[in-house]
């Protein structure tokens, strides 16, 4: 990573937005291009958040500030990335399903989404169906990323995997799904195409699902 | 076997003798509580949530409903007949102004308006509907059914656990970073108001005249007792937990003969060597969670607990206690045991008996 971007890094790391917002707005002044900025601070930075809360040293709290001070960033870096027609590298639309309200892991799979290069559609909690449905044929999502607390709304997992397919949409998007009853069995029962145990591998599992899209 | 409204004095004796056994480590086998559904009232549509019913239903119209429920309940093993006013869990938050809302198998609260966490000032408010109301069921419950069930204590949540239904989860989350000194504060508040319900509502259950239970969960006790908890915890750091949870959890000890804790999820195990230290806390009450394999799979973490001379709670099936004792032995352990049907099915009684027989106790 080019130095002069580690602060960056490294106050993403520490959740300090304050020091994020001054060091994209120096970087920019400097003349780094908003998708190098992007990719070695920002996105490594996300990275790396996620590697530590894999191995345990980083907890939901220190995800939710770094989380926040990438978003700090971005919404800096937006305008420029826009001019210079750096594109996402793909769309989510995420939603915790009908029946729940629960929605912190889904933010946080949401923001460590967004820090790792997607565009990310989110649609709040107890989301139906056919909201899920609507909001791909408007947005063109590639990734359904469906989120659950509660055992028992589970089977609207489902019956959203049936309404994206009776609406002929399965085949253009990959759904993907997670939260604290979800297994990789259940996952596979429902037909989903990739499931994950927390918002840091649901950036790899998203990743890979793109990959697999395009290798089709 | 007798159902919840036929319990007699001669049946009280064998549960006070045997529970205090238990409590004071002399029980050599572990308690076996089964409450099986026999048919009868439609068990497919029960729902324990006083909530279902509207806030302006009468106080007798919601305990008819419970009637035919209790009348169907036979109680096998250690099960003792017991009620309590199901409002959701972590009502407090409702007594300290969170809108409460009943949807289909749960109740939510919702947070609070404020801008930041300086703006919440909790405080005892006698008249507020919830607290009213969780009063009433209460002593209603136990002018009908004093004597013969005993009444438990509404859920009243964990005291972090109602600061993040008043905050929102995520903001409180935030905030412990950002306003660390004013989430303390307000922790140590509300859980001193804690204290303050659930002294009120034990004077109010005490009457019932059959000792305590801990409400949702199947614990008796012939004294103060409470399942205490904090599901946020699943969520942050051990040191976190020692900051903002510890203390009130020392303090709810302090203040309860039988203290027991809910451990949700393998996310709290990172503060289980913080849960044993506390002297005072008579047991844990350990629960994997939907997708995680069950309790009898945790064997290491179900022998830390026993050795740190902790109690410990379990929801299993028959194979999964057979397993547990086999490893560890059954002292000291309460198992609450439901099917082996997905769905945790409250057994029928032909099949508690045969699981009873099948368990020798």
């Amino acid at each position: 990573m080019n130095t002069d971007l580690a602060p960056i890094f490294q106050a993403i790391l520490e959740g300090d937005n304050t020091t994020v917002e001054t060091g994209v707005r120096a970087a920019l002044m400097a003349g780094f291009a908003p998708e190098t900025i992007l990719n070695e601070s920002m996105i490594a930075a996300m990275d790396e958040v996620g590697r530590l809360f894999e191995e345990g040293d980083y907890f939901v709290p220190e995800m939710l500030i770094s989380a926040r001070a990438m978003q700090t960033g971005l919404a800096l870096l937006k305008p420029a990335l826009k001019t210079a027609n750096v594109s996402s590298i793909g769309r989510v639309v995420i939603g915790t399903i009908k029946g729940d309200m629960h929605d912190i892991g889904k933010n946080l799979v949401a923001m460590m989404l967004e820090g790792a290069g997607f565009e990310v559609v989110d649609l709040g909690v107890d989301v139906a169906p056919e909201r899920f449905v609507a909001c791909v044929q408007e947005n063109g999502a590639e990734i359904v990323a469906l989120s659950a607390l509660l055992s028992t709304t589970l089977p609207n997992m489902d019956a959203t995997i049936a309404a994206l397919s009776a609406a002929g949409l399965r085949q253009r998007v990959k759904v993907m799904i997670g939260g604290a009853p979800v297994t990789e069995e259940y996952a596979r029962q429902i037909g989903a195409d990739g499931y994950s145990p927390d918002a840091s591998r649901a950036v790899a599992l998203a990743r890979s699902l793109m990959a697999a899209r395009f290798s089709v | 076997m007798p159902n919840m409204l036929q319990f007699t004095p001669a049946d009280w004796l064998r549960i006070e003798r045997d529970w205090k056994a238990w409590w004071a480590g002399e029980l050599a086998r572990p308690l076996v509580v089964i409450e099986a559904h026999a048919p009868g009232p439609d068990w497919a549509s029960y729902s324990e949530f006083v909530t279902r019913f509207p806030p302006e239903t009468p106080i007798a119209q919601v305990l008819d409903y419970f009637e035919p429920y209790l009348a169907s309940t036979h109680l096998y093993g250690d099960a003792f007949p017991r009620w309590w006013p199901n409002c959701g869990p972590g009502v407090a938050a409702a007594f300290l102004g969170s809108d409460l809302e009943f949807a289909a198998g749960t109740t939510w609260f919702k947070p609070l308006n404020l801008k930041s966490l300086a703006d919440l000032q909790p405080v005892f408010q006698p008249d507020n509907f919830w607290w009213q109301r969780v009063q009433m069921l209460t002593q209603s419950a136990v002018e009908r059914w004093g004597g013969r069930i005993v009444i438990g204590h509404t859920d009243l949540g964990g005291t972090l656990d109602i600061l993040a239904s008043l905050r929102g989860s995520q903001a409180l989350l935030l905030d412990l970073y950002d306003a660390p000194q004013e989430a303390e504060r307000l922790a140590r508040q509300i859980n001193r108001l804690w204290l303050q319900y659930y002294q009120h509502q034990n004077a109010q259950v005490r009457e019932a005249n059959r000792g305590a239970t801990a409400g949702w969960a199947p614990h008796w006790g012939p004294g103060t007792m409470y399942m205490l908890q904090c599901d946020l915890a699943y969520m942050i750091s051990p040191k976190m937990f020692a900051q903002f949870v510890f203390p009130d959890l020392a303090e709810c000890c302090a203040a309860l003969d039988y203290a027991f804790y809910h451990l949700d999820g393998k996310g709290q195990i990172r503060h289980l060597d913080q849960l044993l230290s506390l002297e005072r806390l008579r047991g844990i009450q350990w629960i994997p969670g939907d997708g995680a394999p069950p309790p009898e799979e945790w064997i290491p973490l179900l022998k830390r607990i026993r050795d740190a001379g902790k109690l410990c709670q379990l929801y299993v099936t028959l194979s999964g206690a057979k397993k547990i004792m086999q490893e560890l032995g059954g002292q000291g352990f309460l198992f609450y045991l439901w099917g082996d049907a997905p769905g945790h099915i409250a057994l029928t009684p032909q099949q508690a008996e045969t699981v009873l027989e099948s368990l020798l106790i």
